[in-house]
């Protein structure tokens, strides 16, 4: 069994020393949300608001996108840049796109303190919130969830919920192979040995389908599509000042017509831009309020990446990105 | 006033009589259900729609006019003929049954919108109570926002689920005229039915946990426009357009003029404030540029700017938006928060 409580504490402990210490000027993490169904980022810029930080199976949210706010903001008139570093919690996943951040020099690694959780996984929220049904309405505020390799087990006021793995678990967990973080500072958690799984289970499907299939397949998913853009405002490796899809000066690459021509364009295009460079993290199919499987679209391509180019983004900041290299090994049929 | 019941099983009679109607009604597919068109009687046992119904009288994307070509220029437009069919929402909840009366006043305001007000008149507005098991779901508050799950405003008919029959109620004409259009098929009501309607409605009423006292919302927000308290819960927001674009009663758009193979129209596409664009000026100056201002005027427009202009509050307490936020912004904690601090 995965202690959290433990962790948790362990986390509030080194956050607070990194802050007293004045090591960083402040901590991403995670608190407990409104209504306690599932973790939300925080912000924490003062030692003493370190107990808000908690570390458990609903901490779903990767935060590096914060971070790359924070490299990215610029000063007011009159207002000095701070380049101080800050300290980030990550899960192994999101480590990952802190790996590629650096790697793409948008994240100098002396700007931040890492604080890495070891982790088996975190739960798929659409399916918490079908569990969350079978307990009584007035119970559901403050609910804790634990986890175990076999299941999860989900403690409220009066009782507790026994709920086996696969039936919380989040669909990206299922096919993770990455449970310790990649890049750290401090790592919390212990190592986690163990946990093979067959990291392409779920992409052989749509491999296996046709063009035709495919398209089909696609073409009912993406009309779905509101466009809110949520997929794209998640994403920590969607961090071009102003996206080809807002640009409306000199004129419009892309127009507001949501239909399947349209809505595939953008979905295309923002798959084509994350290529070699998509670690996986889930975040766009996470929020994505209209469950669109988005992740299925990027893992095809980090596939092909792995398999043709021998790229597999996220591992070592040393690594040079995709499209920024070249080996004479590459196939080349199309140049 | 015509109260009536309907058995479950002469339901599928209603809809063939309804032939010949654009009839909406939730659809469930991959476990969300939306509002479309539909052939035949849809299941009635849903959640409610994850894309709110405006989108019938409102549309995501749609036509204004088509640009009349001479030559090489555009030199006129050609309107949209007005809509042939009636339209039918069957299985609006007592919520999105409210928003439509704010979607009413705004845009029945100081300019008559041809394009909502034409698909609005033309439509009968078919309500299904919010009932058990089904609803309410985890962060309705309706209750809290003057609503119920019997609330029949903003429709013109309100089913109740009353285990093997609808008890209906017909409010104005337009729901005589779907009385009268399945005669035969409704039956007569008494006094027990209207009970155990209300007793259904009273059930799902209790079972709504999460509450927001919106006494006092107005003169907090009247003082908490400067406070850092905006900068402070928005840190965390993505700027995504979900909560608007799914709320029932945002109504937004942008207007694009498309050209394309040489044919072209003007249409409007909803338009979210969440966006950093969405108020950007033609000088590149933004009166919003920070996700403070962005997710302040959302909070403001439903709890202070729509009461001010159309008389009503903009939310109706669906809880979309709580649903459905990546980060957990909860409109409720908001406005608690608000309110504290404008004390």
């Amino acid at each position: 069994m995965v202690d959290y409580n433990a962790m948790t504490l362990d986390i509030r402990a080194k956050a607070k020393a990194m802050l007293e210490n004045k090591e960083v000027k402040y901590i991403i993490g995670w608190e407990r949300g409104a209504n306690s169904f599932i973790s939300r980022p925080v912000i924490i810029r003062d030692a003493g608001d370190t107990d808000r930080l908690v570390w458990n199976p609903g901490c779903v949210d990767n935060l590096t996108r914060y971070l790359v706010e924070e490299m990215q903001y610029k000063p007011k008139r009159g207002e000095e840049p701070d380049l101080s570093p800050v300290g980030i919690i990550v899960k192994p996943c999101d480590s990952k796109s802190i790996v590629e951040l650096i790697k793409e020099n948008i994240v100098p690694r002396e700007r931040v303190k890492i604080i890495a959780v070891t982790n088996i996984g975190t739960v798929e929220t659409n399916k918490l919130r079908k569990i969350l049904q079978k307990i009584p309405q007035d119970k559901r505020a403050g609910i804790d969830i634990l986890q175990d390799d076999n299941e999860f087990t989900i403690k409220y006021e009066g009782g507790e919920l026994k709920v086996p793995r696969p039936e919380l678990l989040a669909n990206k967990c299922e096919t993770c192979v990455t449970h310790n973080p990649v890049i750290h500072d401090v790592v919390i958690g212990d190592k986690i040995e163990g946990f093979e799984k067959d990291e392409w289970a779920d992409v052989a499907e749509l491999e296996n389908m046709s063009p035709e299939e495919r398209w089909k397949f696609w073409e009912a998913q993406i009309s779905k599509c509101v466009r809110c853009y949520a997929c794209r405002d998640s994403c920590s490796l969607c961090y071009c000042a102003e996206c080809v899809f807002d640009k409306e000066k000199p004129f419009t690459w892309i127009d507001k017509t949501v239909d399947v021509s349209n809505n595939m364009f953008y979905h295309l295009v923002r798959a084509m831009h994350l290529a070699g460079r998509c670690v996986d993290c889930g975040e766009c199919e996470r929020v994505c309020p209209v469950n669109i499987p988005i992740r299925k679209l990027n893992r095809l391509l980090l596939k092909s990446a792995k398999d043709r180019y021998r790229i597999y983004p996220g591992m070592n900041p040393e690594d040079k990105p995709m499209f920024g290299s070249y080996d004479i090994a590459d196939p080349d049929e199309v140049v | 006033m015509a109260e009536m019941i309907i058995k479950k099983v002469r339901v599928d009679g209603l809809f063939e009589a309804m032939k010949g109607k654009d009839v909406y009604a939730p659809v469930t597919e991959d476990g969300i259900s939306r509002f479309k068109l539909v052939d035949g009687t849809p299941n009635l046992k849903f959640k409610n729609s994850r894309k709110p119904p405006k989108e019938a009288f409102f549309p995501q994307t749609e036509k204004m006019f088509d640009l009349v070509k001479d030559g090489t220029r555009f030199v006129g437009a050609k309107d949209v003929p007005s809509r042939d069919k009636d339209i039918v929402m069957f299985g609006i909840r007592p919520c999105d049954g409210r928003a439509f009366n704010v979607l009413d006043e705004l845009f029945n305001w100081d300019y008559k919108d041809p394009y909502y007000l034409d698909k609005r008149e033309k439509a009968t507005v078919i309500g299904l109570a919010c009932t058990l098991p089904e609803m309410p779901n985890n962060n309705c508050f309706c209750t809290s926002m003057g609503g119920s799950p019997g609330s029949s405003e903003g429709m013109d008919m309100l089913w109740v689920d009353i285990g093997d029959s609808y008890y209906v109620e017909s409010l104005n004409d337009k729901g005589n005229a779907i009385l009268e259009l399945g005669k035969g098929i409704f039956e007569e009501s008494g006094d027990d039915i209207r009970s155990s309607a209300g007793k259904a409605i009273e059930d799902a009423a209790n079972a709504i946990d999460r509450k927001l006292d919106t006494d006092g919302v107005r003169d907090a927000l009247a003082k908490t426009f400067d406070n850092d308290y905006w900068a402070e819960f928005s840190k965390r927001c993505m700027g995504c357009g979900i909560c608007t674009f799914l709320c029932p009663t945002c109504h937004c758009f942008d207007i694009q003029d498309i050209v394309k193979n040489g044919e072209g129209v003007r249409q409007r596409t909803w338009d979210s404030c969440q966006f950093d664009y969405y108020s950007i000026h033609a000088s590149n100056h933004n009166p919003r540029p920070e996700k403070k201002n962005r997710q302040r005027n959302r909070v403001y427009h439903k709890f202070y700017y729509s009461e001010n202009k159309l008389g009503l509050v903009g939310c109706v307490g669906c809880g979309r938006c709580i649903n459905l936020c990546p980060v957990n912004i909860d409109i409720i904690e908001v406005i608690q928060g608000a309110k504290e601090l404008g004390q």
